[in-house]
């Protein structure tokens, strides 16, 4: 059976054109979110690591190395065993840094240019055979199912497919934070192609060809030299080898780590992946035996890696063949353009970058330059591989090729493990292993396949000669180039010391905990440090740049303070390492925007760069360091909530803590404070605090400021800090306390006035009790006088006498009623008449000048009794009117009534004053609130009356519906009502 | 989180033992069927499955 070759090219474009379909319906949203984000099909689009070569070349390899070739696979599954503490670690960083390749991961690791150009160089040199292998592999399927040699003009036009592919899907965005959905999906779709073709093709060759499987385990049972051969590979070194290989292939080689970590949309993905990957590679290499058996058994002519195709084609299926033709090509097309943009991605940031973007102009657009560049190199990388392809003889198996890269992707092992795990490594031993590494790997796998005269079998007999018999090729240079590779990374690195920025990268490597920024920028404003970037990037790339780092970080305004221009400034570098590549982006970066590091500010502005980055990235945080947010998050929660002003300065007095009671005290903002250094508060602020701090003195007390809302007076206190990562240094700043005392102050200055008025009451009680005796003794003469007299105005005039004695008695026992002022204690309360209360209080009142050109309209019913203290009832009523008093014109009224009621007995007393407002209504009651001049009213006679009628059980409230002056309403509970509780 | 690691160290044991040990060589030379490898294999990958779900389950993926 033959298939026209034109057969073989419409069914490849109509193929390819399905792929065009499903990206497309991907990337514009006509394939649903759920299905193209599902993680299966990010497992599935895995599936790259399956080229032409596990798919041809398993078959050719399990003959010539039985189930050694399961390794290429099982070495896969224990690097996914240890996703967790291998790749998961990775992709971290990688979507952190926005690192878009292992090029990009080193540089960021071990910085400087040369460490991102080697490892791009290495792995260009060493994947372009692999690429070449594909072509080779594509060709060579079409020559089995056609039986006759393909055209190099096919070979051209897959290549030339494969780079429209690559350039309409791989090559849309130029970040690697927007992912290429549509290639994400098409690659998975591929990797299920794949699946299906050579699980199809096991049926096939299990039923058809050996008639099921009782048949196959008869075929086995006469030839046991198969399963001999099958199982012996495992007692060799090549064993051991494949499996390393495949083990650093899993996540090195550059298609797995820009499928597995650049586009991953979803981190929690690769749970899924751990298993559904090793699944996906077990199922695809189930048919693998059965397929080389099969082959065996109808004695195919032709290289066992096309078994495949040559028992579809012996069988005279033309379906099938074409099914199995379909998926070898999925698996070269996936692998080529795939590698093609990762390689891209390293070329892009690695090589040309760093050499053109000081040759920028700033008016042209970036982006638009950086997005040709990486297609023209995608296109430049795949005409490589196919100029490799014309050239090299490949004599070898398609097997030899792959290990080939596989051998050279392994040297990248020690840095990458170095990186996760040891942070004493430096750029220096790094290179130095890949080096050494590097020249070994050359010399034994490359540099044969590049001469006539030699080729991998003559390095085998070599080997064999220096008396390393029985040890594979693949085995002896894997062991030394890996073992001079170590070698030198190790010594490289204990001999030479890690930079500043070294250090900092492995930090930033071995541990996902935030670190302290260092250093400040020398910008001030976003858009000053846009106009910097404007001479590298080109204006719009800056300023995009810069307002997406800014909404990244949710900053607004242009003028930020020092912290905030360092978190803007760290996160610039992350995004523009994904645009750029970390060597040039710092070198953009840096280069350009020096940051400063005088080492008393730097840890001001550390501190709160520190404390904004906290506050971002609490969703981060596991375990103990959640804990320890948690308890920064109370203590900062105790200062700020402390009823008590605290404004802690660094050491070049900028405010880095300023509290709720600062705020409260000063009437300044928290954010207007924390952007300032003291001197720059409004005053009073600046002078004081500056002085104080500057001061030697510890404490200041009683400090008296006029500020806004009057004068005022303070208590200062403070202390040193000392700095948390260097106790040796002196001092770095200082805690100031600031105590409010101007309520203080004003309570005990009305309290040494209530002493004094107490001691006045007092002296006044004794004096009216003293008069109370002559006063008895004049009432006694002047009523013997009249009864004595028979003299009508002498009896008229003791009877003045005794009327004016008795006025002055009443007198006298309202001030002695009034000066018994102590605490009700609920025990001294009698039955009280409200009315006698409002008398007696009237008669006090009267005393004073103004009230007695005052009239008291007096509308008072009988028997207002309630159970109280009489004296504290009087001294209700005294505040109230004297009140009223002092807010009446002369000859003005006072209106007071009183009823009562079932449960409450109510008086209003109300006057015709200039009445008060609505707000000041609602604080007459607050202490030391007065609406009187300064130094006529003490604020305390309302809050006095408030509280003891609350202390009754009664309320006092202010009519509202009263506009012309004051009403204060009293209820309280009436004596029957008290009686009837009691009862 | 514990108990993921414990179950990762488990299977990396596992994996180990079955096909990169003494025991492996054991094994290959008793003459089992052909699809005993991809048993033990697929033994390994329910292994990293339930210690990959337990794990996501724990830490609330």
């Amino acid at each position: 059976m033959v298939i026209e070759l034109w057969w073989l090219f419409i069914v490849a474009l109509l193929y390819l054109g399905v792929l065009f379909l499903i990206a497309y319906s991907a990337d514009n949203g006509i394939l649903s979110k759920s299905l193209v984000e599902h993680p299966a099909v990010y497992a599935l689009s895995l599936g790259v690591y399956a080229t032409s070569w596990t798919f041809y070349g398993s078959v050719g390899l399990a003959n010539q190395s039985g189930m050694a070739f399961l390794t290429i696979y099982l070495g896969v599954t224990a690097a996914f065993l240890l996703g967790p503490y291998l790749l998961k670690p990775i992709l971290r960083l990688c979507s952190e840094y926005q690192l878009s390749s292992v090029a990009d991961l080193l540089a960021f690791r071990y910085g400087g240019r040369a460490t991102g150009f080697a490892v791009t160089l290495f792995l260009l040199v060493g994947i372009l055979p692999y690429i070449s292998l594909q072509i080779n592999a594509v060709t060579q399927s079409i020559q089995v199912l056609a039986q006759q040699a393909a055209p190099n003009l096919l070979a051209l036009a897959f290549c030339v497919i494969t780079v429209v592919f690559a350039v309409l899907f791989g090559a849309r965005h130029i970040t690697p934070r927007e992912k290429h959905t549509g290639l994400v999906v098409a690659i998975a779709f591929e990797s299920a192609i794949k699946l299906i073709a050579l699980l199809v093709a096991g049926m096939v060759a299990i039923v058809q060809v050996f008639g099921g499987v009782e048949g196959m385990n008869d075929w086995l049972a006469m030839n046991p030299e198969q399963l001999e051969a099958m199982y012996h590979p495992v007692k060799t070194s090549l064993w051991s080898t494949l499996l390393l290989l495949a083990f650093g292939a899993a996540f090195l080689l550059p298609r797995q780590y820009h499928m597995t970590f650049v586009e991953n949309h979803n981190p929690k993905a690769l749970n899924t992946a751990y298993w559904l990957f090793p699944l996906y590679l077990l199922l695809l290499n189930l048919p693998i035996f059965p397929i080389l058996w099969a082959g065996k058994t109808l004695g195919l002519d032709i290289s066992p890696d096309f078994y495949v195709l040559g028992m579809a084609m012996s069988v005279g299926d033309q379906w099938l063949a074409l099914l199995v033709y379909l998926g070898g090509l999925s698996a070269a097309s996936a692998m080529m353009i795939v590698t093609t943009l990762a390689l891209s991605y390293m070329c892009l940031n690695q090589l040309l970058l760093p050499l053109s973007i000081s040759t920028n102009n700033p008016d042209t657009n970036l982006y638009k330059r950086l997005l040709w560049s990486k297609r023209v190199i995608i296109a430049a990388i795949i005409a490589a591989g196919y100029g490799f392809y014309l050239v090299i003889e490949v004599n070898q198996g398609l097997a030899s090729l792959g290990l080939i890269s596989f051998v050279a992707a392994i040297q990248l092992l020690p840095g990458v493990i170095g990186l996760l795990f040891w942070t004493r490594a430096t750029q220096a031993g790094l290179l130095l292993g890949l080096l050494g590494g590097a020249t070994v790997w050359f010399a034994f796998l490359v540099w044969p396949l590049l001469t006539d005269s030699a080729s991998i079998t003559s390095v085998q007999n070599l080997i064999g000669n220096m008396g390393f018999e029985g040890v594979d090729v693949w085995s002896i240079s894997t062991f030394c180039s890996l073992t001079v590779n170590c070698f030198l990374y190790v010594v490289g690195s204990l001999l030479t010391t890690p930079t500043n920025e070294e250090q900092e990268a492995a930090q930033a490597c071995v541990s996902d905990a935030l670190r302290p920024l260092h250093g400040l920028v020398n910008t001030r404003s976003a858009s000053e440090y846009s106009a910097q970037l404007k001479q590298l990037l080109g204006s719009e790339a800056a300023q995009q740049e810069v307002s997406r780092a800014m909404n990244d970080l949710k900053l607004q305004g242009d003028h930020l303070e020092p912290a905030e221009m360092r978190l803007l400034h760290e996160r610039l570098e992350r995004n523009l390492s994904g645009l750029l590549g970390p060597t040039v982006a710092r070198l953009t970066l840096r280069g350009n925007l020096q940051l400063t590091q005088p080492a008393n500010q730097a840890l001001t502005e550390s501190l709160r760069a520190m404390e904004t980055r906290l506050e971002t990235s609490r969703k981060q945080m596991r375990g103990m360091t959640k804990e320890l947010d948690d308890l920064r998050l109370y203590l900062r929660n105790v200062l700020h909530e402390l009823p008590l002003g605290v404004c802690s300065i660094g050491p070049s007095d900028d405010v880095l803590i300023w509290n709720q009671a600062m705020q409260q005290i000063s009437g300044i903002d928290e954010k207007l404070a924390r952007r300032s250094k003291l001197q720059d508060l409004p005053a009073p602020w600046n002078q004081m605090l500056k002085n104080f701090s500057a001061s030697q003195e510890r404490h200041v007390f009683r400090q008296h400021a006029d500020l806004a809302d009057g004068s005022k007076t303070f208590n200062f206190h403070k202390s040193h800090v000392n700095s948390p990562v260097d106790r040796a240094e002196h001092a770095t700043g200082q805690v100031i306390l600031v105590e409010d005392r101007t309520n203080v102050d004003l309570l005990e200055s009305e309290l040494a006035h209530s002493e004094r008025l107490a001691s006045i009451g007092r002296l006044a009680a004794g004096i009216a009790h003293e008069i109370g005796n002559p006063l008895t003794g004049i009432a006694s003469i002047a009523q013997n006088l009249s009864y004595d007299s028979d003299h009508n105005s002498v009896r008229e005039n003791s009877t003045d006498i005794l009327t004016q004695v008795s006025r002055i008695n009443a007198i006298v026992r309202s001030l002695l009623t009034f000066a018994r002022n102590e605490p009700s204690l609920g025990d001294d309360r009698e039955s009280v008449d409200l009315r006698s209360s409002v008398e007696q209080a009237i008669q006090l009142v009267s005393l004073a000048e103004q009230a007695k050109s005052v009239n008291f309209n007096i509308r008072l019913d009988e028997g207002l009794l309630v159970h109280a203290n009489a004296g504290q009832m009087v001294q209700v009523f005294v505040n109230l009117l004297n009140n009223a008093c002092d807010v009446s014109d002369a000859g003005g009224t006072i209106d007071i009534e009183g009823w009562s009621g079932a449960e409450v007995v109510t008086v209003r007393i109300r006057d015709y004053g200039p009445g008060i407002s609505i707000d000041e209504q609602q604080r007459v009651f607050e202490p030391f609130y007065t609406t009187k001049a300064v130094g006529q009213g003490t604020g305390l006679g309302l809050p006095m009356v408030y509280s003891l009628i609350v202390e009754h059980g009664g309320k006092i409230v202010i009519d509202q519906s009263v506009s012309d002056g004051v009403c204060f309403e009293i209820s309280l509970p009436a004596m029957s009502s008290v009686i009837d509780k009691a009862g | 989180m514990r108990r993921a690691t414990d179950l990762t160290l488990l299977t990396t044991l596992a994996a180990l033992f079955i096909f990169h040990s003494p025991f492996t060589r054991w094994w290959t030379g008793l003459g089992l069927p052909w699809y005993t490898v991809f048993l033990l294999w697929l033994l390994v990958i329910v292994l990293i499955a339930a210690n990959a779900l337990s794990g996501g389950r724990q830490s609330g993926d």
